[in-house]
């Protein structure tokens, strides 16, 4: 490998810049794209995913209500059963039963979604002759420095790159 | 069945499944269009909250290679 210019290690994505290179290794992928390829590259916001992500969550953070307002029903149709002397031979029973359980899951249900919100997700963006790849990244993260440098860096031998070769 | 009726048939399904999709459709685009509504506030905060420090991050860089 030429004389590296820049390179840098996240969690989500390791890249090696050298001055006619660049290095993309995920953890599924490792490509390598040639200078004279690249048009440009950007960091985009994937506000979409991160708003159908929230609907999504939000929807799953409901849930638990709607449950404890379906076991809540069931249990006071078996109050007002038992207190109008009606209790049937036991056939309230599996009403008490289902509507405790409701109540149950969705108390665990509430539990577990309140750990899960959606995070808003950016991309590195690299803009090629015929097409666009993104590497997902996270601006909050620990590295996200590291790929600030990266970015710098790499306009600079782009810029470089076009006008030594353009 | 003649011709005719079976060109009105194949009309009548046809422009049922538009109808339908056309339904479909408005109902999921007012659908979407409520959601990000709602989530409109969130998704401003998220994006001042990252792209705060993210600008922080990328003017140091700037200042750094610019000495």
């Amino acid at each position: 490998m030429e004389n590296v210019l820049s390179q840098f290690k996240s969690d989500f994505f390791e890249v090696t810049l050298n001055s006619d290179q660049l290095f993309v290794h995920t953890s599924t992928s490792e490509e390598v794209f040639a200078l004279r390829s690249i048009n440009g590259i950007s960091i985009v916001d994937l506000v979409d995913e991160y708003n159908t992500e929230l609907t999504d969550w939000k929807k799953k953070a409901n849930t638990p209500y709607y449950m404890y307002l379906f076991g809540g029903f069931f249990l006071l149709i078996d109050i007002v059963a038992v207190a109008s002397g009606g209790f049937g031979n036991g056939k309230i029973i599996p009403s008490i039963v289902i509507g405790i359980a409701l109540i149950y899951f969705g108390y665990k249900k509430q539990n577990k979604s309140k750990t899960e919100k959606p995070n808003l997700m950016s991309s590195l963006r690299i803009m090629l002759n015929g097409g666009v790849k993104d590497f997902k990244f996270d601006k909050a993260d620990n590295s996200s420095a590291n790929i600030a440098d990266f970015v710098s860096q790499v306009v600079k031998t782009l810029t470089a790159y076009h006008k030594n070769n353009g | 069945m003649g011709f005719w009726d079976v060109f009105v048939k194949t009309w009548q399904v046809r422009m049922s499944i538009k109808i339908q999709k056309s339904l479909e459709n408005s109902f999921n685009s007012a659908k979407k269009k409520s959601e990000t509504k709602a989530n409109l506030p969130e998704i401003l905060n998220e994006l001042e909250e990252k792209n705060k420090s993210w600008n922080d991050k990328m003017n140091r860089q700037q200042y750094k290679s610019d000495i």
